[in-house]
């Protein structure tokens, strides 16, 4: 069974969140180098589970940017 | 050898004429006119073909050698445009006839070779000399004139015809506009095409820019209702061009969660000007480029059951070609030392056989 992190994935069909830099996006189309870890991965490719996750979640956990607007929001409202 | 080479012997006299008298005049820097007769003493005729393949014997009727003493500079142009050739090939100097009188004469030449067709310019008695290809032909009218022309079919919709320019814009499938110049009967297929907003098809001679853009048709030789099936023209693959994609990697030092190189301006214009004269060199859809952290530029085409990628190295001028399989456990890989001569061609020729499914 596949593992990723700390967690194992309960079916290897469920479907994965990544987070991609928008220079790996062109026309469209997704290019390899999302898909490549870099050292600081440690041969560990960052994703995230659907199963416990939501794709705006899981882009506001890596995106202090969003995190901040997620503050305010809640601040102001 | 098909019929419709033949042209190609005229043209080739035509050139040889042309440098001829460029040389004539280098070598008089005071004459203002040709020697009485000069043109009428210059004739090629086929003599015959040779069995065995499509080698066509070209002789030269030799006029009387008092009444034309200069007609050995027709067999110096014939030199010099051989040498010409090969430096061109391995992108040496070019000769200083080279102008765009001269130039044009090379647009005529090679004009019906296909991709994968050459005309060897080997001298008497041999089989082995200058290989003179579409490439060659249009790195020689990019030195001499900045454009190059070839052969087009297009199609596409009408828009804007202008029948006091004798001129149209042709629309084509990536949304390009293309000017084209064509004769009164033909506007009048223009203008039915256009009230009915169907598709025509569009041949004749288009005009390239050196990173293989077209320009415009110069002269529509034909233009017809486009047939059940047609499809509009347009590269295929990415629909930014290769130059726009490239222009984009501009990326500052750690653009990558803090990591990834930058790009320099150098790198980014080598890049650029390698990627966009193999796409359009070979004909190649265009591909979605993307940058690795490493600072390399990253090309790469997707084809049924394959990927294939190119990432290009400026700091060491190297390539990096790998195709992948994704339905079996296949992969080609080749690396190319871009610095060496012929190897542009060689990286250009192995991604052009990848598209095409070859091993």
């Amino acid at each position: 069974m596949s593992t990723v992190g700390i967690g194992e994935l309960a079916e290897n069909e469920e479907l994965l969140f990544r987070q991609v830099h928008p220079s790996f996006v062109r026309d469209g189309r997704v290019g390899s180098q999302a898909f490549r870890p870099t050292p600081k991965d440690k041969k560990m490719l960052s994703v995230a589970q659907v199963s416990k996750t939501t794709a705006q979640a899981s882009r506001c956990a890596l995106s202090a940017a969003c995190q901040r607007e997620g503050k305010a929001a809640s601040a102001g409202g | 050898m098909p019929l419709e080479a033949l042209p190609e012997l005229a043209a080739y006299s035509d050139l040889l004429a042309a440098v001829a008298r460029e040389l004539f005049f280098a070598e008089k820097p005071g004459g203002v006119r040709l020697p009485k007769g000069f043109a009428d003493s210059f004739h090629l005729s086929l003599a015959r073909i040779e069995s065995g393949s499509a080698v066509p014997i070209v002789e030269r009727d030799i006029p009387d050698a008092q009444l034309f003493p200069m007609f050995d500079l027709f067999d110096k142009a014939r030199d010099e445009v051989a040498a010409a050739v090969l430096a061109v090939a391995v992108s040496t100097a070019l000769p200083s006839w080279l102008n765009p009188n001269v130039a044009a004469r090379f647009a005529s030449f090679g004009r019906t070779l296909r991709e994968d067709e050459s005309v060897i310019l080997a001298p008497a008695g041999e089989r082995q000399g200058a290989e003179y290809n579409r490439q060659i032909r249009r790195r020689i009218l990019l030195a001499g004139q900045g454009t190059y022309e070839e052969d087009v079919d297009l199609v596409g919709f009408v828009r804007e015809a202008d029948a006091d320019q004798d001129s149209f814009e042709i629309r084509l499938g990536d949304d390009r506009r293309v000017p084209v110049r064509a004769s009164p009967p033909l506007l009048s297929q223009v203008q039915r095409s256009f009230q009915r907003d169907s598709p025509v098809r569009v041949s004749g001679i288009g005009v390239y820019d050196a990173e293989g853009n077209l320009l415009r048709v110069s002269q529509a030789s034909d233009v017809s209702p486009a047939e059940e099936g047609d499809v509009p023209s347009g590269r295929p693959g990415c629909h930014i061009p290769v130059a726009e994609q490239v222009d984009s990697l501009g990326l500052q030092e750690g653009w990558l969660d803090g990591e990834g190189l930058a790009f320099s301006s150098e790198a980014l214009a080598w890049s650029s000007t390698l990627l966009a004269s193999i796409v359009n060199g070979f004909e190649l859809a265009t591909p979605h480029i993307y940058p690795t952290p490493d600072g390399s530029v990253r090309a790469e085409w997707s084809r049924p059951q394959w990927e294939i990628s190119a990432e290009l190295d400026w700091s060491r001028k190297l390539s990096e070609v790998r195709a992948v399989r994704l339905d079996a456990d296949e992969m080609r890989e080749r690396t190319f030392p871009l610095g060496e001569p012929g190897e542009e061609v060689r990286l250009g020729s192995f991604l052009a056989s990848q598209m095409r499914g070859e091993g």
